[in-house]
C-alpha cells in the first residue's frame, strides 16, 4: 500500500503527514512534487497543511492550477481515498472536489490551539476507526478556517451526512460548526484540524495544557483498514 | 394577420403599434419620410421605408447570429414592416465612431476621416435638440439605472462595432460611424432596439469613397432611393448565409474581424459577497467610524487586478477577461466580480 503526499511550494506539514504514514502506519510514502502529472501506483493521496503559493489570491486558489491536480481529480473520481488537512482542505474546496469555501476566521486572528471535535460520520474513508459522536482533541493552526457554504449546500451536506467532523463549540465562525466534510461518495475528506499532530506525545502541541491522547490516529487507521480489507465502497453512509 | 391593438406611436421615421398577442411584441412600420438637421429638412421617398426595413432586418439577423440580443423578431407581412419585441427604451442615442466626420470635425476640429483608435462612443439625450450627455448626467437624470448599465451599453456597442465593421469590410464598405439605441426587456436585459438602416450610419465605398447613406439626402449628393437600393443589394449579395463571427475569425467567409492585434486593459474588481465576513473591510470600517466619520455606513475592501491583454477584437479580449475573472480571480462561493475592459488601440501603433 503506497501513499502520496502532494508537495506544493509553501506546503510545510508534509513531513508530519509522511511520518504518520511511514512511522505510524508503517506503510510506504512518497512526496509528489506538484509538477508531476500522474499518481499511478498510489493507493491514497494526502494533501498536507501549509501555505501553498503563499496563500496568494485566496488560500489554496493557485494550487488548484498545478499540473498534479488533474491527476488528483481523476484519482478522486475513481473512488480512491483523498485526504486534505488544513491548507489541503482549502485546496480541495477551491478545486471543487469538496463544496463550500474556507474564509477568514471570525476572530480575525490566526488561531493556534487544541480544540474539541465530534465525529459525526464514521463511515468515510478516513473515519471508520472512530465511533459515531466520539469526542476528539485535535490541534488547529489556521487563519482561514471559517467554513462557508450557502444554505442549500449546508442543508444538503447535513441531509447526506457529509459533515464528518464538527467542533464541539464555536471555534472560528464556521457554518454549523463544521470542521471537516466529505464528498457524496465519502472517499474525499477535508478537515481543518491536524490529526497528524496528535499521534505521538513528543509531537503534540500544547502538551502542558492538553492531555495527549493519540486522537489523530483514527484518521490514518481508518484508511489503512479500508485499503487492506476491501476497496472503498462507493457509498458509505450510516 | 396579427391583430393590432392600442394607439400607434409615431416617430420621425417609424410607426410603432403594440400587437394584440401574448408575446409582448409590436409592429414597426418604416415610413418613407426622410428628415435631416433635426427635421428642418424633410422629404418623402416612396419605397425608402421598405428598404430600411429590409436592411435593418439583415443587420439585426447578422448581430443575432453573433450573439447580440436585439429587438428583431421577424419581417412583417408588408415590405415596410418588421415585428419587434417590445422594450422599455433608454432615451439615449449611442453613437459609435470609427473615423472623425460630421459633428466631431465641427465641434472638436479633428481632421476629416482621422481614424479613431479605439473607437469613440458618445451619448446624446433623445430630446428635440439631442444634446451630448455625460455619464454623471445620465445617472443624475435617471436616464440609466446604474453605472453598470452604462458600462454594459458601452461594451455592447463595442461588440456590435466589431461585428458590423467586419461585415461591411467584407462588402467593400467603410463604416465611419453609426447610431444605436438600447432598451430593456421584461427581464431587465439590455437589448439592442431601434433600427439599423442607412439613416443611422455613415457608410463610404472603400475604393471610390462614394456616400452610401443618408448623407446623400443631407448634402444633396444624389438619388437617395437608388443609393439605398444599391446598398441593400450589396449587403444582400454578401454570403447568403450571413457570416458568423466569433473569436476574431469568421466561420463562413473566412475574413478576420480585425487583422491587427489590439491592446486592452481589463480592470477586474473582486469583492466578498454580501453577508460574508471580510475582516479587512470590518477593521477599516470600524476605524473610519472611530475617527468620527459618522456618515460612513460600511466599507468593502476588495481586490483590484489590472490585466493587460493583446487580442484580435474587443469580443475576444472581453471573453478571455471574463473567464479569468470568473474562474481564477474570484471564488463564486464567496465573491463577486466586476469587469471593465478598455481598448488601448493598435499594438504596433
Amino acid at each position: 500500500m503506497k501513499f502520496a503526499v502532494i508537495l506544493f511550494p509553501g506546503t510545510n506539514c508534509n513531513q508530519d503527514m509522511a511520518d504518520a504514514v511511514s512511522l505510524y502506519l508503517k506503510h510506504e510514502v512518497s512526496m509528489v512534487w506538484h509538477h508531476e502529472t500522474t499518481l499511478d501506483g498510489f493507493d491514497c493521496v494526502l494533501l498536507a497543511g501549509g501555505f501553498s503559493y503563499g496563500d496568494y489570491l485566496r488560500s489554496g486558489a493557485i494550487a488548484r492550477f498545478s499540473p498534479i491536480m488533474a491527476a488528483v481529480k481523476n484519482f478522486a473520481a475513481a473512488g480512491k481515498p483523498v485526504l486534505g488537512v488544513c491548507n489541503g482542505f482549502q485546496i480541495l474546496t477551491e478545486t471543487g472536489l469538496l463544496p463550500g469555501a474556507l474564509t477568514r476566521n471570525q476572530s480575525q486572528h490566526f488561531q493556534c490551539e487544541t480544540v474539541e471535535v465530534v465525529v459525526e460520520n464514521n463511515r468515510t474513508a478516513f473515519s471508520t476507526a472512530y465511533t459515531k459522536k466520539q469526542l476528539l482533541q485535535l490541534p488547529i493552526a489556521h487563519a482561514d478556517g471559517n467554513y462557508y457554504a450557502d444554505e442549500a449546500t449546508l442543508a444538503s451536506l447535513e441531509a447526506n451526512n457529509q459533515v464528518v467532523f464538527r467542533y464541539k463549540t464555536q471555534v472560528n465562525g464556521s457554518c454549523n460548526d463544521i470542521a471537516g466534510i466529505c464528498n457524496a461518495q465519502g472517499n474525499v475528506v477535508g478537515l481543518m484540524p491536524h490529526p497528524e499532530r496528535n499521534l505521538w506525545e513528543s509531537r503534540f502541541p500544547f502538551a502542558s495544557q492538553n492531555h495527549w491522547n493519540a486522537d489523530g490516529c483514527g484518521v490514518f487507521d481508518s484508511v489503512a483498514q479500508i485499503m487492506s480489507s476491501q476497496p472503498v465502497p462507493q457509498r458509505v453512509f450510516s | 394577420m396579427p391583430s393590432v391593438a392600442a394607439t400607434p406611436i409615431e416617430g420621425k421615421t417609424k410607426l410603432l403599434t403594440a400587437l394584440d398577442n401574448t408575446e409582448n411584441q409590436m409592429q414597426v412600420v418604416f415610413k418613407d419620410a426622410a428628415t435631416a438637421f433635426n427635421a428642418k429638412k424633410k422629404a418623402e421617398f416612396p419605397g425608402k421605408g421598405a428598404l430600411n426595413a429590409k436592411i435593418s432586418a439583415l443587420l439585426f439577423t447578422l448581430l443575432e447570429k453573433n450573439g447580440i440580443e436585439t429587438c428583431f423578431v421577424a419581417m412583417g407581412e408588408e415590405a415596410n414592416t418588421l415585428i419587434y419585441d417590445a422594450l422599455t427604451m433608454i432615451p439615449l442615442e449611442v453613437v459609435v465612431r470609427n473615423k472623425a466626420q460630421g459633428s466631431l470635425v465641427k465641434r472638436f476640429g479633428l481632421q476629416e476621416n482621422q481614424p479613431l483608435t479605439p473607437p469613440v462612443v458618445e451619448y446624446f439625450l433623445k430630446t428635440p435638440d439631442d444634446p451630448p450627455i455625460t455619464d454623471a448626467l445620465m445617472l443624475q437624470m435617471g436616464v440609466v439605472q446604474s453605472e453598470r448599465q452604462i458600462e454594459l451599453m458601452r461594451q455592447k456597442s463595442f461588440l456590435i462595432n466589431d461585428i458590423l465593421l467586419a461585415f461591411f469590410e467584407s462588402c467593400g464598405i467603410d463604416c465611419v460611424d453609426f447610431k444605436l439605441e438600447f432598451g430593456m426587456n421584461a427581464s431587465g436585459h439590455l437589448i439592442l432596439g431601434d433600427e439599423l438602416s442607412p439613416d443611422n450610419f455613415r457608410l463610404r465605398d472603400k475604393t471610390t469613397g462614394q456616400v452610401l447613406d443618408k448623407d446623400v439626402f443631407r448634402l444633396d449628393l444624389g438619388d437617395l432611393l437608388a443609393t439605398y437600393q444599391a446598398l441593400y443589394d450589396r449587403l444582400a449579395a454578401s454570403p447568403e448565409d450571413l457570416p458568423e463571427i466569433s473569436n476574431g475569425t469568421a466561420s463562413h467567409s473566412g475574413y478576420e474581424i480585425v487583422s491587427q492585434k489590439q491592446a486592452y486593459t481589463a480592470e477586474i474588481r473582486v469583492e466578498s459577497r454580501k453577508g460574508i465576513l471580510n475582516p479587512e473591510s470590518k477593521t477599516i470600517s470600524e476605524n473610519i467610524q472611530f475617527m468620527g466619520f459618522d456618515s460612513v455606513v460600511s466599507v468593502n475592501a476588495g481586490k483590484q487586478f489590472t490585466v493587460h491583454i493583446v487580442a484580435s477584437s474587443y469580443t475576444e479580449a472581453y471573453n478571455e477577461a471574463k473567464i479569468i475573472a470568473a474562474e481564477i480571480l474570484s471564488n463564486p462561493v464567496i465573491e463577486d466580480y466586476t469587469l471593465k475592459l478598455t481598448a488601448l488601440g493598435d499594438v504596433n501603433a
